[in-house]
């Protein structure tokens, strides 16, 4: 079975993401990592208590989530790969 | 300057720690190469070369940069420098620093009886979650300082723990063998009785600090 697009595919009875679709991804996992290192290193060069507070909650979530879309993305290649 | 007090100064110079230029270089290795893997070179996020550093940035660089900014930004926010960073506590500093003054936190601060992070040290309790609940709190201010307000003149959210007066004194023998304190140890203790005013001790902070700017 087909999507019929590109971002979406088929590998043995289980759905995946694209090719194009997890560059995708890649690259919105990518931003949010900068802007979290960014943020980290803002508090480093200008410690203040809200660039403390943006650091450490604002820039761990965004870090948190460039990890969370990335691994999305491993499990995508690998499922593409049939290794999972 | 006397020599000691720039020996003193010297060793508590501003500027970045070791954890700090750690956070500033790994951050911008990082950031540049990711700059360079997706934007320079896309083809390079489909080879093997590109995933395997991305993998490396993400599950291994940025979350021991994240700690160590973390740890490293915690403990500099225990520094004096750092609370005087707020507008609202530049009065109490400015009395913390100033040599004439008579005030408890100013002596403190003037004799050295505490070393280092004075702020921190008098406002924090002893105790496994102390440095949390201090934090916590430092999220509230910040919280009241942008969003909700806050009122004055400032004060504690609660009453200050004696213990953390006793933490420093009470194993000392000065303490112990103060008449006052032996009779009151037990209101003392449970900070029934405060240690300020009568013919004890003065404030720790003039009254209309919250003023001066």
């Amino acid at each position: 079975m087909n999507s019929g697009n590109q971002h979406f595919s088929n590998v043995e009875g289980g759905w995946t993401i694209g090719v194009g679709w997890s560059r995708k991804v890649v690259i919105i996992a990518s931003v949010l990592n900068i802007l979290a290192l960014l943020t980290f290193i803002l508090s480093t060069v200008w410690l203040t208590p809200i660039t403390l507070v943006i650091s450490v909650s604002i820039g761990g979530v965004l870090m948190a989530v460039a990890i969370i879309l990335y691994i999305v993305v491993v499990i995508a290649d690998l499922r593409r790969r049939g290794v999972l | 300057m006397n020599p000691f007090e720039k020996t003193v100064m010297a060793a508590h110079a501003p500027g970045l720690s070791l954890a700090g230029w750690i956070v500033l270089v790994l951050s911008v290795l990082c950031i540049l190469l990711i700059i360079r893997i997706i934007v320079q070179d896309p083809k390079k996020t489909a080879r093997p070369f590109g995933k395997w550093l991305l993998l490396l940035i993400f599950f291994v660089l940025s979350p021991i940069i994240y700690l160590l900014n973390f740890g490293a930004t915690l403990e500099e926010s225990k520094t004096v420098d750092f609370c005087n960073s707020c507008h609202p506590m530049r009065g109490f500093v400015q009395d913390l620093r100033n040599p004439d003054s008579q005030y408890l936190a100013s002596e403190h601060y003037q004799y050295r009886w505490i070393a280092n992070d004075q702020c921190f040290t008098c406002h924090s309790n002893y105790g496994l979650f102390g440095d949390a609940e201090a934090k916590l709190d430092g999220i509230r201010h910040v919280w009241a300082y942008y969003i909700t307000g806050y009122k004055t003149p400032i004060k504690l959210y609660g009453t200050y723990n004696k213990g953390i007066c006793l933490r420093c004194h009470a194993p000392t023998l000065g303490f112990q063998q103060t008449e006052e304190h032996v009779q009151n140890a037990s209101e003392i203790i449970s900070s029934k009785m405060s240690c300020l005013g009568l013919d004890c001790h003065v404030r720790p902070h003039p009254k209309e600090a919250w003023k001066l700017k």
